[in-house]
């Protein structure tokens, strides 16, 4: 059930309306939970056998980290749990297929079969949001929560259970303590969200990927330009996709009358990379720094040290992506941009004398270049494409001019929206034809294929 | 990392009234591109005028409401039925509206037909899409040939069907194989909101069928507003078969299984037809046929016989005026093939048989309602 399709529609306006009389009884959140899980199990309905079992895990284990002594050994239970079924959906067939290649390169004639196991959707989501529960009152951060349904409602609440935000339990259970007030701003601020993730997601992302698709699928018969313009397409695709969901994510919750928390903010605006993180997928970023980077030390600690812990979270980070070497190359080459840039960055000559959009032009160029292992089939691939590009040979790309008008204006747009002129986008008129613009052109140009959002994959 | 806050990233609030603004200023453009397309658009019907209803043209349903629409004022008779009446076989003026209205001596019979009209989405293109037929006099061709086996009934194992998007979209006895329900609902919310068939239109009309964005990646330099010409597609003159008889094919008889009335879900949707013009106070006229039953085998021809009376009994049971073409009112060299199509010869001679017919000639004297 995607939310740019009519299935979702008719289901949120069904949830909603039974919600909203709902609000006032005690049952706003069981009805909140069973939406949750017939919005899971639309896709499959075995997964939410997992979620279920994963949610009551932890709600038990918070019970007992509240209430016993032996803390750590609970904590270690749920997040070994966590990472088991998470390594067991997401990563078995690639250490079954690395095993069978190095026995194989020693010269021992054994396959380690692969399971072959659908991975679960959601699944490095919703582990990592109900782990960041026990981690949290581990430390001692939040209080435990007894209530079963508004716990199970906390990992699994539909607007951000497949591709998250990943939300913290200090900034979501609150929220759920009580029913949520919806006020007219609750309908507004959540129509005005879905409607600009609908529109990057389908009118952007979707018009992107059909131009990206054709490059990357055959990447040896395409020329420098398409492979160039495919992979500038691709960083503009993924972030409208990724950043529309999260968008129409927090408008349906909105409209809930519950808030989520804001996943991008203008990325490719970023000056350096360690901006950059801190505007990309921010919530998965901020769980990283939390629940990775400072535990191993952070940055207050020597320097190798300090460069190990970059290293190890962003491989991390990239293996969280996919089970795939691209990934973790993609992992890899965030830690040497971080390790090359970091003390480039604190200086005054670049924090001052460097124009902000030299910054901003290189920073790009650096994701753009690690956007090719994160997209590529496979490592031997994105190989070809960066030789591909560096091969040199300048044809026609046939990129649409349309798609390069489009990511013109958003790059202006979110210029603007970091200026000093950005009062100019709080005009009525402005907002309004803006709205307007996008609503017809959704209406008029696009069709009712649906493409699947990336970040499912994941 | 401090997290920035929300009005960095997502200025594009709007509020109640500015929310009012943009709804009300939405309809009114989907309201006006709707109608003052088919001002922009030219269309210049001229006479024997038919559908261009083939291939990727054929779920341009937006052409055949502008046709019904351009039709009242000149047309009393709206013809409706499938590539028989349409003319799969013959050249635009050697139809049998063509003939009625040569033999008759005015212009009041329009061609309505479509390719592939079956029963079931004869009644979805009357209700959906046939709001001009409210008051008119229409002629349903009621072809059997729907109803030859359970494939055609739409309930055997074909994985698609004739005119998807006007059979029912929820009906337990309709096999949808691979149509999901996503597609299903899209279907329905299209019927709802006129400008999607207006788009619909546009696609087929001026991107060959393709969405705006899809043809966008085929002509990557090119403006999409540059593709739209204002034209209608040329009137379909040539004819898509070759004309000639089922023999000269050499085609062989067949053995249908035909199914009985009481069984068949075309034949319900054909009933529905009727009752629903009828509730619209159009005055309704049925044609049953044409059909080759030449080309049966004696089993076939006699099953396709038990479900013919069948028919025309529920049709003198509720009063409704038809005229059954019969075994023996065309020679068999007149058809083209097993679904009945004619050849000129054809339908010339059905035009006269059904000028002939008293209760055909009292229903087209019929003054609409006031």
């Amino acid at each position: 059930m995607l939310f740019h399709s009519w299935i979702f529609a008719i289901f949120f306006a069904v949830c909603f309306l039974v919600y909203l009389p709902l609000r006032r009884t005690p049952l706003w959140a069981t009805w909140l939970l069973l939406s949750s899980y017939f919005f899971y199990g639309w896709w499959n309905p075995l997964y939410l056998l997992l979620i279920i079992y994963s949610t009551a895990l932890d709600y038990f284990v918070g019970l007992a980290i509240a209430r016993s002594r032996r803390q750590g050994f609970w904590l270690v239970l749920s997040v070994a749990n966590n990472l088991l079924l998470l390594g067991f959906f997401k990563y078995s067939d690639f250490v079954a297929q690395n095993f069978t290649a190095i026995l194989h390169s020693l010269r021992i004639p054994l396959d380690i079969p692969e399971p072959g196991i659908l991975l679960p959707i959601g699944i490095s989501f919703y582990t990592f949001q109900s782990m960041s529960y026990t981690i949290d009152l581990y430390r001692g951060r939040i209080r435990h929560e007894t209530n079963f349904v508004r716990f199970a409602l906390f990992v699994s609440f539909f607007p951000q259970l497949i591709a998250g935000p990943i939300e913290r339990a200090g900034d979501l259970l609150p929220q759920l303590k009580h029913a949520p007030r919806i006020k007219t701003h609750n309908i507004t601020d959540g129509l005005s969200l879905f409607v600009v993730g609908l529109f990057k997601k389908v009118a952007l992302a979707d018009l992107l990927a059909v131009y990206v698709d054709q490059v990357y699928d055959a990447p040896v018969q395409a020329s420098s330009t398409s492979l160039l313009l495919a992979t500038y397409a691709f960083a503009w695709q993924i972030y409208f996709d990724f950043s529309g969901y999260s968008d129409m994510a927090r408008g349906c919750a909105q409209v809930l009358g519950i808030k989520l928390s804001l996943n991008f903010a203008n990325p490719y605006l970023a000056t350096g990379l360690g901006d950059f993180w801190r505007r990309w997928h921010i919530t998965l970023s901020t769980w990283f720094r939390d629940y990775l980077y400072v535990p191993l030390g952070g940055n207050r600690c020597r320097v190798w040290k300090l460069y190990r812990n970059i290293a190890i979270t962003m491989v991390v980070a990239g293996l969280w992506h996919g089970a795939a070497w691209s990934f973790l190359a993609w992992g890899a080459m965030h830690a040497i941009g971080r390790f090359c840039t970091r003390h480039l960055e604190q200086t005054a000559f670049y924090r001052n004398r460097v124009p902000n959009f030299l910054k901003q032009i290189w920073v790009f160029h650096f994701l753009c270049l690690t956007w090719i292992f994160f997209r590529a089939e496979s490592l031997a691939d994105a190989l070809t494409v960066v030789k591909g590009i560096g091969r040199g040979v300048w044809t026609d790309p046939q990129l649409p001019i349309v798609a390069v008008l489009f990511c013109l204006c958003v790059i202006v747009y979110q210029w603007i929206s970091e200026s000093r002129i950005k009062y100019l986008l709080n005009y009525s008129p402005v907002k309004i034809l803006m709205m307007l613009a996008m609503l017809v052109y959704l209406t008029l140009f696009t069709t009712s294929g649906y493409e699947p959002f990336i970040y499912f994959q994941f | 990392m401090n997290r920035l806050s929300t009005s960095n990233s997502d200025p594009l609030h709007l509020n109640a009234r500015q929310w009012i603004v943009v709804i009300m200023l939405y309809a009114c453009i989907c309201l006006l591109i709707d109608r003052a397309w088919l001002g922009w658009e030219q269309f210049n019907a001229g006479t024997d005028y038919r559908l261009p209803c083939f291939g990727e043209r054929m779920s341009d349903y937006w052409e055949f409401r502008r046709w019904t629409s351009r039709a009242r004022d000149q047309y009393r008779v709206y013809l409706i039925g499938d590539s028989v009446i349409w003319g799969q076989e013959t050249t635009h003026n050697q139809t049998i509206s063509h003939y009625l209205n040569e033999r008759y001596g005015q212009d009041i019979f329009a061609n309505m037909g479509m390719d592939g009209l079956h029963h079931a989405a004869m009644r979805g293109l009357v209700k959906i899409h046939g709001q001009s037929l409210n008051e008119k006099l229409v002629l349903l061709q009621f072809n059997p040939f729907w109803m030859s086996d359970s494939n055609y009934d739409l309930r055997g194992t074909w994985k698609d069907y004739y005119h998807p998007r006007l059979i029912p979209q929820f009906n337990r006895r309709i096999a949808y194989h691979d149509r999901d329900t996503q597609q299903r609902i899209a279907v329905l919310a299209e019927r709802r909101i006129p400008i999607f068939s207006l788009v619909r239109h546009v696609m087929v009309n001026s991107f060959h069928n393709q969405s705006i964005q899809q043809w966008m990646i085929q002509n990557p330099y090119s403006c999409p507003f540059t593709a739209v010409t204002f034209e209608s597609a040329p009137l379909w003159t040539k004819a898509p078969g070759p004309g000639r008889s089922w023999q000269d094919k050499g085609m062989r008889p067949q053995n249908f299984a035909w199914l009985a009335a009481s069984d068949s879900l075309q034949w319900e949707c054909f009933q529905d037809t009727i009752r629903s013009l009828q509730k619209r106070n159009a005055q309704v006229f049925v044609l049953v046929g044409p059909y080759n039953a030449y080309m049966l085998t004696d089993d076939s021809r006699d099953r396709l016989n038990q479900l013919l009376s069948q028919t025309v009994q529920w049709l003198g049971a509720n009063n409704v005026p038809y005229f059954d073409v019969g075994d023996n009112l065309l020679p068999s060299e007149t058809y083209a093939d097993e679904v009945g199509h004619l050849t000129a010869a054809g339908h010339a001679i059905l035009a006269e048989a059904l000028l002939k017919q008293d209760n055909f000639r009292k229903w087209i004297e019929l003054q609409p309602p006031p």
